[in-house]
């Protein structure tokens, strides 16, 4: 088993061009790294990734058994991303100067719904590397929208992008790359009109703006011609 | 240019070139790819051990770490046509989705292609396997063993082979039942070509796996491509509970598989109608081994029951 532990250790992934035809928002260029690869309309019970970013997603409020294991969820993925991270100092220095700026929670702030899930994980990262990271929620929704994962029709880029807004207050003083954060890129479809919107601000236009997911998702029933 | 944002990360089309470039070179088998891999992990010799840690320590083994970067340049060239032609993924062995009893076995498996649902992999699962050339009752028996197994949930492992292996897949299929195809062809080829259909379907609705290399596969000829095929029963055996023969003759794929399997632990099942055919001596052979024999389902249930107990 030792030398399966050795064998087995969690790593960064880039999408590329084996990968990014999958997510068909994203173009040559666009720079996304993941950690795990979720399998869309996955039996969760029995696979380990769908089974950690369900229960990271359950939805609030929630009590008793789903908010012990949402909270699992979060520190086990925190662990994951700081054992990714600390594996050595060049990992470190490139965390130190990025500016992390999460998806915003499709719920708003002050909504029994609101789901901060993706800054806790953060800033649990941020505790385990004993490191203050900047973390600003320079983006949010102007009206709560249904989360993504549960809606039958996904939003448009036009809705998305119409929907985001950004804080004037978080954009000054930022690192020079940008990491948007996000649980599992699907068509990317919320990194690129999170993109687009933080490229349309002066601050952000000469910064590179990159992805940071923990999964990306794998659709089982693509179409498989031989 | 200054494109790429530095942060030593995997790229996977990167490492499918380098895994691909290493099976290039002359006389690679199956073999000689895990044991360069194991190496890196397997304690076999203290000053290899070493070296490894030093990689280890700071950064990560990959394949590309064994491979030129003018090489893998080449091979990605060469790889091109495949990966926008067809639409496998591959999944590699530190990933935490690779199955570990890939990796815990005599002849550990680095990088498995593979098309459909890579979750069935997690869930219980029995191989049903044996000869190309079955008699009409020995589908008959794959066909009722097939539908018990699929009652009870297990996933149907099979190598989409003629007679036995075609007979379990689609009585799984037929069930509303989940199987997994292992196959010794790359994951773009098929072989019989009539089951081209059947491993369509496979890699859309269930799963299909393979190991063999695509540039491998195409640069040398048919009589050293089918030792890909007997390859493939290992990987079968590795990731099944236990393995089930139903009809099989003296050369039989079947047969590798079993004693595999028994190598590794797991059960091996000999359904009784082959000891009855007094043509073959394996029954004898493999039970003398372990492999036990059954008359029906409900002794197989009771013997993986054991197993979990």
């Amino acid at each position: 088993m030792d030398n399966i532990q050795r064998a087995k250790e969690i790593k960064f992934q880039s999408i590329d061009e084996l990968t990014r035809k999958r997510h068909r928002y994203l173009v040559d260029g666009d720079i996304c790294y993941h950690w795990r690869t979720y399998i869309s309309k996955g039996d969760f019970k029995v696979y380990d990734t769908n089974n950690v970013i369900e229960n990271f997603k359950k939805e609030l409020p929630a009590q008793g058994a789903p908010l012990h294991y949402k909270n699992k969820a979060i520190k086990q993925l925190a662990k994951e991303f700081f054992e990714i991270i600390s594996k050595n100092e060049q990992r470190i220095e490139y965390i130190k100067n990025s500016t992390f700026i999460p998806i915003p929670p499709s719920a708003k702030k002050g909504e029994k719904k609101y789901d901060d899930r993706l800054l806790r994980l953060l800033y649990t990262v941020s505790d385990l590397l004993k490191l203050p990271l900047d973390i600003r929620e320079v983006i949010s929704n102007r009206v709560s929208v249904p989360p993504s994962h549960k809606s039958e029709k996904r939003l448009s880029q036009d809705d998305l992008l119409s929907n985001y807004m950004i804080n004037e207050d978080l954009c000054n003083k930022l690192h020079k790359r940008i990491i948007i954060f996000d649980d599992v890129i699907t068509a990317g479809s919320h990194y690129k009109a999170m993109q687009k919107t933080l490229l349309q601000h002066p601050n952000f236009s000469s910064k590179k703006i990159i992805g940071f997911f923990i999964a990306r998702a794998v659709n089982p029933n693509y179409n498989t011609t031989l | 240019m200054e494109n790429v944002d530095f942060i030593d990360a995997v790229s996977p089309f990167r490492e499918l070139a380098a895994y691909e470039a290493l099976w290039d070179k002359k006389d690679t088998t199956v073999k000689k790819i895990s044991d360069l891999f194991s190496q890196y992990f397997y304690e076999s010799n203290a000053d290899n051990y070493k070296k490894i840690f030093t990689i280890f320590k700071n950064n990560d083994f990959n394949f590309s770490s064994l491979v030129d970067e003018k090489v893998i340049g080449c091979y990605k060239e060469k790889l091109k046509p495949f990966i926008f032609k067809y639409n496998f993924n591959i999944s590699m062995f530190f990933e935490p989705e690779f199955p570990c009893a890939l990796l815990d076995s005599f002849l550990p498996i680095y990088l498995l292609y593979y098309m459909g649902n890579f979750a069935l992999l997690n869930k219980k699962a029995i191989s049903v396997v044996g000869t190309r050339m079955p008699t009409e009752e020995g589908v008959r028996r794959t066909e009722k063993l097939v539908r018990k197994l699929c009652e009870d949930e297990y996933v149907i492992v099979s190598g989409l082979a003629r007679g036995i292996d075609t007979a379990a897949h689609k009585t799984a299929i037929a069930t509303n039942g989940s199987t997994i195809a292992v196959i010794g062809t790359p994951i773009n080829k098929c072989y019989p070509p009539e089951n081209t259909k059947l491993q369509q379907e496979i890699a859309k609705e269930h799963l299909l796996i393979s190991q063999v290399p695509f540039l491998k596969y195409e640069s040398q000829d048919f009589r050293k491509n089918r030792f890909f095929f007997p390859e493939r029963n290992k990987i079968m055996s590795s990731i099944s509970e236990a393995t089930i023969i139903v009809e099989a003759g003296e050369t039989s794929g079947s047969l590798i598989q079993a004693r595999d399997a028994l190598k590794k632990g797991k059960k091996v099942f000999i359904l009784n109608s082959c000891f009855e055919n007094k043509a073959i001596t394996w029954p004898e052979r493999l039970n003398n081994l372990g492999a036990i024999r059954v008359r029906e389902y409900e002794e197989i249930k009771q013997e993986l029951n054991k197993n979990n107990g």
